[in-house]
């Protein structure tokens, strides 16, 4: 009970004396009476007053602290920062996304929200944040996946990616190949075995990262004729590799937790420490695809003024440095830093390069395209 | 079993204190509200209370999250019936029986249906998912795209009962949803169709700006077209809510859309929305007065409310037993339990067993909760009839517009809404049903998906190699052929006894 | 085919449903001409639309962009394939709206002329989001509908909008976190 906190009290009483007042004011007009329209508008503005106290209350406690956390920026939000994702909620980026928020804070009393904008690959998140102001109150919450969307689909980069500052990278997810647990494969070479004459692949979205991924381990293997079928959603695909529709398909390390699936392989050069046992690629002779791996990161309007991406790019210093961040994390194999927008842009540029070049070779987009 | 009971019943005691009772009431209140709120869905509802779990235990967080996915699919019915704008796309089928109840001064009894079904249906899938969890999961393994397409095809059949005798322009306005449902990008190559460079169209059009069009929006346009500033009060309505007995009377029709739900449920992509169509269909085939269904029949909605409340405990299912989300709102859970650091999937059993009983418990107490919410509520919600039409419709307006805004904040959906709402208008004043083109805009998407996976994985064979596939595939025919035999068979009858009386 | 296609759909939207309401302005006037046609005016030209966008859709397949992935169906297939299914529909559809059992036209309610006006309303109030802001052009609007809709009482004309706007910054933008549209107006002045 101790846990419970005071603000979800508040917040629903807040919601009930709304609603009340709204039904008040909607049943008094129905009544003819005048009088109990006065009434119910008194009651309107009673409730909206108690609103204002229990933010009042709540204000001095804040202003305080934020004293505080403070320390090289000038810049300070005055409201709410969205950050929004390009997944739904419950996805892998969605997860990360309020985990910082709930990290961030202890280290700020801005309220940071995380919403979700799913669609098109990223491009209608992508799409929200150009079309609000470069204030940096909206945070796009990207991962490598967007920028193989727009290549695979040969969109326009100067605007989608190019028209965002890409301000933090905050961690890396190896990939990794899973099976059902029932599998009989268990190394990269039953894996090529069992894909000779053809092979049938469960993941997310056609162009998606895992996908362009998965072309990439095809064509470094040397794995002909395999079908990419694409799921709905992540999890969808994991279903169906279990249930026996695909004989593999590419994910990251954490996706096997819980689940009747294990990885074969991962893609890392230093074995992880929750998956000892499983080899890399190095093992199987195939060092180079094991400098594979998806990030995520932040990116803010281009134009956002440079004191708010100071602010910002602090905030994540301090959740990347958190005890709790890093623990969440190393528990699902992922490593979080904090690269910052030079770094960070060059990730990214040199993600475009290696798509390119991919999906050129495999004559899947036109040979003129340049991004 | 017996020990199902007893960890359960743990879980009750783990539950008996104010502290998580409160948590529970909580999300079920803001489930309610958030449910009837259109363009808040379950999922957004429970994604937007999750920081608020931050704080909490991880079983009392996820207990008030499983208030909020209980109470936000009973939620949409009520404005489903109110005023016919669904609240979640699932309580659309909802609306077709409901909303005409209301308008014939029977708003009590379509509110006292839908909320007794939608409790019962939560709690039979509260069971179902105790006790058949495992079984009910290797059926999901076993359920590949080809079981799928025979799926939606069998879910296609049911525009055979939203017709009724004008089947020729339910068909043409099911095929009008399907080509709706083909703008944007294709769900399996990512190519853009019909879009003409359009970002907003790049998703296609979204599901809840449809709806809210096509039945709130179309339906207040053709009320003002015969509108009368005479007429500013609806008739006087009779608030009374039925006695027990007489939702006894639906008994059958709830249990079967329970499960019909809750096995629908189970598969992840289909949800409760095919579910209630499908239940709705499956009762009106039973119904010995078919012909009262989409005027407002009582069966309808106690279908409608207790297969998409069903399959709340179908959705639990994978979630549990695979680790794989079976809805979208499961999916929001799922987050929630990895933001825990817990793993969802069977180890969750091993590992937190408290936890799994507790979500068992809360589901009981949730519907228990949502029965005694509602009684109260419905009480105050159906006299929403009593705002007089000068302020109700210009309030429809803004709600639908806020509503489709708030789906994906983009002003796109609310033009795509006003379209609707005059398609939806056109199409009502010649006599076109519109819950097709709904039917067609739910279906199509995971059709083609499926189609095309199902070839991918095993090729066109796999349409006519799979029992369950060709099993389907002969309900859906015979869900078409049957009716047509019966009624050639009562001609028939009709012409023998004819002859024999002109013989005589 | 494929030629006419990729012009078709590189054409902005905007001149594509100019030539909808253009065929469907003649097809009006055919089926006002004829007396047979006449009482059913209505539903057919709504068929008629439904089949002219499918008409529109299928020549738009030969546009697509052929991906070299693709090894199920095509980006085309279902398309087509729903497009195929609505010929024979749509005459059967024909044949019953002129049938024997066709039901005429009912003919527009007295208020039809309000209809209207209340669509260009809503249109012009979400248009007006974008300069005076989600609050000001709602409780302008909700004031504006009651009014056409014989409204007079001032308290009411007052508090509702008012009240819709309380409800919906607690609810919504407070609660809810939706950022509503503000105004580029009020931006600019304050």
């Amino acid at each position: 009970m101790k846990r419970i906190s005071g603000k979800t009290l508040k917040k629903g009483a807040l919601l009930c004396a709304m609603l009340l007042a709204a039904s008040g004011i909607l049943t008094a007009c129905g009544s003819s009476s005048s009088s109990t329209a006065s009434t119910t508008a008194a009651a309107t503005t009673a409730a909206a007053e108690t609103t204002a106290a229990a933010a009042e209350t709540e204000a001095p406690a804040e202003t305080e602290a934020a004293a505080e956390a403070e320390a090289a920026s000038t810049w300070e939000p005055t409201q709410p920062i969205t950050i929004m994702n390009y997944v739904a909620a419950g996805g892998g980026m969605d997860v990360a996304t309020r985990k910082f928020a709930e990290i961030a804070a202890k280290y700020t009393d801005a309220t940071i929200v995380v919403d979700n904008t799913p669609g098109a690959g990223g491009m209608t998140a992508i799409e929200y944040v150009l079309s609000q102001e470069a204030d940096g109150y909206t945070v796009f919450a990207g991962t490598v996946s967007n920028i193989a969307y727009l290549v695979a689909n040969e969109e326009d980069l100067d605007y989608y990616v190019w028209g965002l500052d890409w301000i933090d990278d905050i961690m890396a997810d190896p990939y990794c190949i899973m099976v059902s647990s029932d599998s009989e494969i268990s190394s990269v070479e039953d894996l090529l075995a069992a894909c000779e004459g053809g092979s049938v692949w469960c993941g997310p979205s056609t162009g998606g990262a895992k996908h362009l991924a998965a072309l990439q381990f095809w064509n470094a293997l040397g794995i002909e004729d395999a079908t990419w079928v694409p799921f709905e959603s992540g999890p969808e695909a994991l279903l169906a590799v279990i249930g026996g529709q695909g004989i593999a398909s590419v994910g990251n390390p954490g996706d096997v937790e819980g689940r009747d699936l294990k990885s074969i392989v991962i893609a890392t050069e230093d074995k992880l420490a929750n998956y000892p046992d499983v080899a890399n690629f190095a093992d199987s002779g195939y060092a180079a695809l094991d400098e594979l791996n998806m990030w995520r990161g932040f990116a803010v309007k281009d134009g956002t003024p440079e004191e708010m991406i100071v602010w910002f790019q602090n905030l994540v210093d301090q959740v990347t440095a958190d005890e709790e961040w890093q623990q969440f994390f190393s528990e699902k194999s992922i490593v979080v830093f904090n690269k910052k927008t030079d770094e960070f842009e060059q990730i990214i540029k040199d993600n475009i390069a290696d798509y390119i070049d991919i999906l050129k070779g495999l004559e899947l987009i036109d040979a003129g395209y340049e991004g | 079993m017996a020990e199902i009971l007893q960890l359960t019943a743990g879980g009750f005691i783990g539950l008996m204190n104010p502290g998580s009772l409160l948590l529970i009431l909580i999300g079920v209140c803001v489930g309610i509200l958030g449910g009837a709120i259109p363009g808040i869905s379950p999922s957004m509802a429970v994604a937007l209370l999750l920081p608020m779990t931050y704080s909490m235990t991880p079983t009392q967080g996820i207990v008030m999250l499983m208030g909020i996915y209980i109470g936000a699919n009973y939620g949409g019915s009520i404005t489903a019936v109110a005023i016919n704008t669904p609240g979640t796309p699932s309580a659309a089928v909802t609306s077709f029986d409901g909303y005409p109840l209301a308008k014939s001064g029977r708003g009590g009894e379509a509110m006292g249906i839908s909320l007794w079904s939608s409790v019962f249906g939560g709690l039979i899938g509260a069971v179902v998912l105790m006790f058949c969890a495992v079984p009910l999961a290797s059926i999901a393994l076993k359920f590949w795209p080809s079981e799928y397409f025979a799926l939606c095809v069998l879910g296609l059949t049911t525009v055979a009962t939203l017709g009724g005798s004008n089947w020729q322009k339910a068909l043409v306005a099911v095929l009008f949803g399907l080509l709706i449902n083909m703008v944007g990008i294709d769900p399996v190559l990512g190519v853009k169709r019909f879009t003409f460079g359009v970002t907003a169209l790049y998703d296609g059009v979204a599901m809840v700006p449809v709806l809210i069009g096509l039945f709130a929006l179309g339906e207040v346009f053709s009320n003002l077209e015969n509108y009368k500033s005479s007429d500013k009060k609806f008739e006087r309505l009779t608030y009374k809510f039925p006695k027990i007995g007489y939702y006894w009377k639906l008994k059958f029709s709830i249990i079967r859309a329970g499960f019909v739900g809750c096995l629908i449920g189970v598969f992840p992509g289909a949800g409760g929305t095919i579910a209630s169509f499908l239940a709705y269909d499956v009762e009106k085939r039973c119904s010995s007065h078919p012909e009262e269904f989409g005027k407002g029949a009582p069966e309808g909605v106690a279908a409608a409310e207790a297969s998409n409340s069903g399959s709340v405990g179908g959705a639990m299912v994978p979630l549990l037993a695979l680790g794989i989300p079976g809805s979208s709102t499961a999916a929001v859970l799922i987050g929630a339990l990895m933001i825990h650091n817990l793993s969802p999937g069977p180890s969750l059993f091993t590992d937190q067993p408290d936890l799994v009983y507790a979500v068992f418990a809360s589901m009981f107490i949730a519907n228990v909760f949502m029965a005694a919410v509602g009684t109260f509520g419905s009480r105050l919600w159906v006299r929403v009839s009593d705002i007089p039409k000068t302020i109700l419709y210009p309030l429809i307006f803004t709600f639908s517009i806020l509503g489709s805004y708030s789906v994906k904040k983009s002003m796109a959906d609310v033009v795509a809404c006003l379209i609707f709402g005059v398609i939806g208008w056109l199409m009502k004043r010649y006599q076109y049903p519109v819950s097709p083109v709904v039917l067609g805009v739910v279906l199509g998407r995971l059709m083609e998906l499926n189609f095309s996976q199902a070839l991918m994985v095993s090729g066109i064979t796999s349409f006519v190699t799979r029992p369950l596939t060709v099993i389907l595939f002969l309900i859906a025919a015979a869900a078409v052929i049957w009716p047509i035999i019966s009624e050639k068979r009562a001609q028939k009858k009709r012409a023998q006894a004819d002859g024999t009386e002109a013989g005589k | 085919m494929a030629a006419f296609a990729k012009t078709l759909a590189s054409l902005s939207p905007y001149w594509v449903i100019l030539g909808f309401v253009v065929i469907l302005a003649a097809l009006f006037l055919l089926f006002r001409a004829s007396a047979k046609t006449r009482p059913f005016c209505g539903q057919l030209l709504v068929l008629s639309a439904i089949c002219l966008m499918a008409a529109l859709f299928f020549i738009l397949t030969f546009s697509f962009k052929v991906s070299k992935m693709a090894t199920g169906a095509s980006a085309a297939t279902m398309p087509r394939a729903w497009v195929v299914c609505l010929i024979p529909v749509a005459i059967l559809c024909f044949v019953s709206i002129l049938g024997k059992s066709g039901v005429p036209d009912a003919p527009f309610g007295a208020n039809w002329k309000r209809v209207i006006i209340v669509i260009v309303a809503i249109f012009v109030d979400v248009f007006l989001f974008k300069y005076i802001g989600y609050y000001v052009s709602s409780a302008v609007f909700l004031i504006f509908l009651m009014l056409l809709m014989g409204e007079r009482r001032l308290a009411c004309l007052a508090a509702v909008p008012v009240g819709w706007c309380v409800f919906t910054y607690f609810v919504f933008a407070k609660f809810l976190f939706i950022s509503l549209p503000t105004g580029s107006l009020w931006a600019s002045i304050f």
